[in-house]
């Protein structure tokens, strides 16, 4: 059975993040396509985009210039198209008030990126395996943040 | 009698009533004296008539009288011869009628008694005729024939006949006489009753005037005393006003902190006192009759603001103000200003006083005291802004370190993933330190953030079994104690109202403490218990606040400390012991002093080297 690979998305504006995140992807036992983008402004830009090919998930960040991820986070519920993307938010922050924030505002899971590089790629393989539409009709706030 | 008095002098009192008994008796005293006047008419024309019937008789008697000396002198003649006693006789003729002649005019009014005179007359000359005649035939001769006596005879019979006719007249006037005095006496009779009556009347009259007057006198009298009495009375109460007034305007005019002047209706003003003189400096002679406006700064004045004073007194009945005023040397004073209106009793406004007081000494302590105030405000704001940007700093600070710190130690597990093997053994050396320092760094920093988070600002109080909240605690410290094979021995803990969450992270420090701290070679033994002390029993409470508190103490057998240290171990960063020996960032208790301090409490240690020491929590009282 041939499954297309999934398309994720990650929005940072830290290039060292991005650079862990691409190699952590790799070690993922899964086919996956990457789309990088710097900020908030380019994540728009890209998702609005005609014939921009959407992604099954994307891995936002909270803390970026020009336009945030809170933001965008609610940009893409507000847009018909857009609004049921998966979103998860992947943010150094653990602060109770943009963990309260983004799950009212509609994310699908909050990561809190790790210190340890296998932790981040079993993070990493977690996500990209969940069912979303399982996860979602099942979330509440204990569920909401992911803990390995 | 008092009441009777009264009723007559209502009665009496009626002017009608006055006037008409006063006519009344003006006609009955002009009847009575009518009837006496006629009445004493009456007596003289009575009394008059008896003199003139008696003047009359007398008249008539002389008359008889005359005859009979006439007839006694021709008989004497006759008998005697003698002429001598012709005498009388030859007078007699003239004396009759003389006496007739009176007669006549005394009775000229009466024609009847007139033809009775005249028939006498009549008689008393026949009677003459025949005594002359009878002389004649005598002729001088004293003898008396038959002839004679014939004549003599005759004579004597027209003497008689004359007699009884002048008796008969006398007769005539007694009964005229006596008819007269009849009336007379009638007259007489009757006016005594009448003066007895008019006498009567007139002290009737007298009695009831001299009544009246004395009554209305004496009702004069007391009213002239009441009205006196009362006349005093006002007299005095109004010296005493004038005193009152007086010393009223002596009190005003001698104030001296306050300037209480008169302004008219249209505010202009009309006296000054002392006060006004000291506060504002004008003399009396320069300023009254000037608008009061003079007291107000030019920019007041251009705001009408002194007109707007007085429209308000004159609508509401006063107005009230404080601003600054000018002096007559222009420099400047706060005034404290009450207008009010004055009302006369049609509730016309006739004028106000304007009471100012010189505040200024006031105002100035009180705008120092708001620089004051203002200034411990600004420093205030400055600390509380200083302090918020203290706790952001610490927050955003710790937060932004851990994104480098992290990258770090994520580089660090990925280079000792793939490519350990290739570096030297110091280089393995080094870099372990390098991942054991960036370990420690992350702890610090975790630590840093939970310290800047225990805030009690913005946290919800709730009333909490703490008893559920150890029981939380202890579970999760289970894997450690299970480790180091230690035990916990728990008493009741109270119900009472904290931030759940912290009294978590305060249990969980200090028994993190005990087990981290614990003898090596002993199982730790940990107790913690409850007991209610009073404030002024706790030693470290400097200046109890509450009465009555908790206090939960939590005991442990591990390595104890120095007691001098029992105060530092709650500073931040303090440690005891080397890096090396025990890990520990020196944040945890000092965040268990500043969660004890969020609700209001004291904590305090206390331990001997080697004999484990005691944490002591306490908590205001408070009843389950």
């Amino acid at each position: 059975m041939l499954k297309l690979p999934l398309h994720v998305l990650l929005a940072d504006d830290d290039e060292d993040d991005r650079l862990i995140f691409k190699d952590a992807l790799e070690e993922v036992k899964m086919k996956t396509k990457v789309t990088i983008v710097n900020d908030g402004v380019q994540l728009m830009d890209y998702l609005l985009q005609a014939d921009s090919e959407l992604p099954g998930i994307i891995f936002l960040d909270l803390n970026m210039p020009r336009k945030g991820g809170m933001e965008c986070l609610q940009d893409i519920r507000n847009n018909k198209n857009l609004k049921n993307l998966t979103i998860a938010i992947y943010s150094t922050s653990a602060s109770e008030e943009d963990i309260e924030d983004t799950f009212i505002k509609g994310a699908n899971i909050y990561i809190k990126k790790p210190n340890d590089f296998n932790a981040l790629v079993r993070i990493l393989s977690e996500v990209i395996t969940i069912n979303w539409q399982y996860h979602t009709s099942d979330l509440n706030k204990d569920n909401f943040v992911l803990s390995i | 009698m008092e009441t009777t008095f009264k009723k007559i002098n209502q009665i009496t009192n009626h002017a009608y009533f006055h006037t008409g008994l006063f006519v009344v008796a003006l006609f009955v005293l002009l009847f009575i004296g009518a009837i006496v006047y006629r009445q004493i008419g009456s007596l003289k024309a009575s009394e008059s008539l008896v003199s003139h019937t008696h003047t009359v008789n007398i008249e008539l008697g002389r008359l008889l009288s005359h005859v009979k000396d006439a007839e006694t002198s021709q008989r004497g003649f006759m008998i005697t011869g003698d002429s001598s006693f012709l005498q009388g006789y030859m007078l007699s003729d003239q004396v009759i009628n003389r006496s007739v002649n009176r007669l006549r005019v005394l009775t000229i009014n009466d024609l009847e008694y007139h033809k009775e005179l005249d028939s006498i007359y009549q008689l008393i000359d026949l009677r003459l005729s025949i005594l002359a005649n009878s002389l004649k035939l005598a002729g001088g001769h004293p003898v008396i024939s038959e002839e004679v006596h014939d004549e003599m005879l005759k004579g004597q019979q027209v003497m008689n006949q004359i007699k009884e006719q002048i008796n008969q007249q006398i007769n005539q006037e007694i009964a005229l006489i006596n008819e007269r005095e009849n009336k007379y006496r009638s007259d007489i009779n009757f006016a005594p009753v009448t003066y007895l009556l008019l006498i009567l009347f007139a002290i009737g009259i007298f009695i009831y005037s001299y009544l009246k007057i004395t009554h209305d006198q004496k009702t004069l009298k007391n009213s002239s005393n009441r009205i006196s009495l009362i006349n005093e009375r006002l007299l005095t109460k109004h010296a005493e006003l004038q005193e009152v007034e007086n010393r009223y305007h002596l009190m005003v005019n001698e104030v001296q902190d306050y300037a209480i002047i008169l302004l008219n209706g249209n505010g202009v003003i009309q006296n000054w006192n002392k006060g006004a003189e000291q506060i504002k400096g004008y003399h009396e002679e320069e300023i009254v009759g000037k608008f009061f406006s003079v007291f107000y700064p030019k920019a007041d004045q251009e705001k009408y603001l002194p007109q707007r004073l007085l429209d308000e007194a004159r609508k509401s009945g006063r107005a009230a103000h404080e601003g600054w005023r000018i002096r007559k040397n222009g420099t400047k004073f706060w005034g404290s200003v009450v207008i009010t209106a004055l009302h006369n009793h049609d509730n016309e406004i006739i004028g106000f006083t304007k009471v100012t007081r010189d505040l200024t000494d006031k105002k100035n302590a009180e705008e120092q005291d708001q620089q004051h105030r203002k200034s411990i405000e600004d420093k205030n704001a400055e600390l509380q802004a200083i302090n918020k940007e203290l706790a952001s700093f610490n927050h955003i600070a710790s937060h932004d370190l851990q994104e480098p710190l992290r990258k770090i130690q994520t580089f660090i597990s990925k280079i000792q993933e793939d490519d350990l093997e290739r570096i030297s053994e110091k280089g393995k050396e080094y870099f372990s330190r390098v991942r054991i320092s960036a370990n420690r760094m992350q702890q610090l920093i975790s630590d840093l953030l939970t310290y800047s988070h225990v805030n009690k600002s913005d946290k919800l109080f709730e009333s909490t079994d703490l008893n559920s909240i150890l029981k939380v605690v202890l579970e999760e410290l289970n894997p450690t104690l299970e480790e180091k094979k230690g035990h916990v021995e728990t008493g009741d803990l109270p119900t009472v109202k904290v931030i759940p969450f912290q009294f978590e992270q305060l249990f969980t420090n200090i028994i993190e403490n005990s087990l981290k701290y614990s003898k090596p070679d002993i199982h730790p033994e940990i107790s913690i218990s409850s007991s209610v002390v009073n404030g002024n029993d706790i030693p470290e409470a400097k200046e109890s606040k509450y009465r009555k508190y908790h206090k939960i103490t939590i005991s442990d057998n591990g390595i104890g400390f120095d007691p001098k240290y029992a105060s530092t171990i709650f500073t931040l960063f303090q440690r005891l012991h080397d890096k090396a020996e025990y890990t520990g960032t020196g944040i945890g208790l000092a965040i268990c002093k500043k969660i004890v301090e969020n609700h209001n409490g004291i904590i305090s240690a206390e331990g001997h080297l080697n004999e484990g020491s005691s944490f002591h929590i306490y908590i205001p009282y408070q009843a389950a």
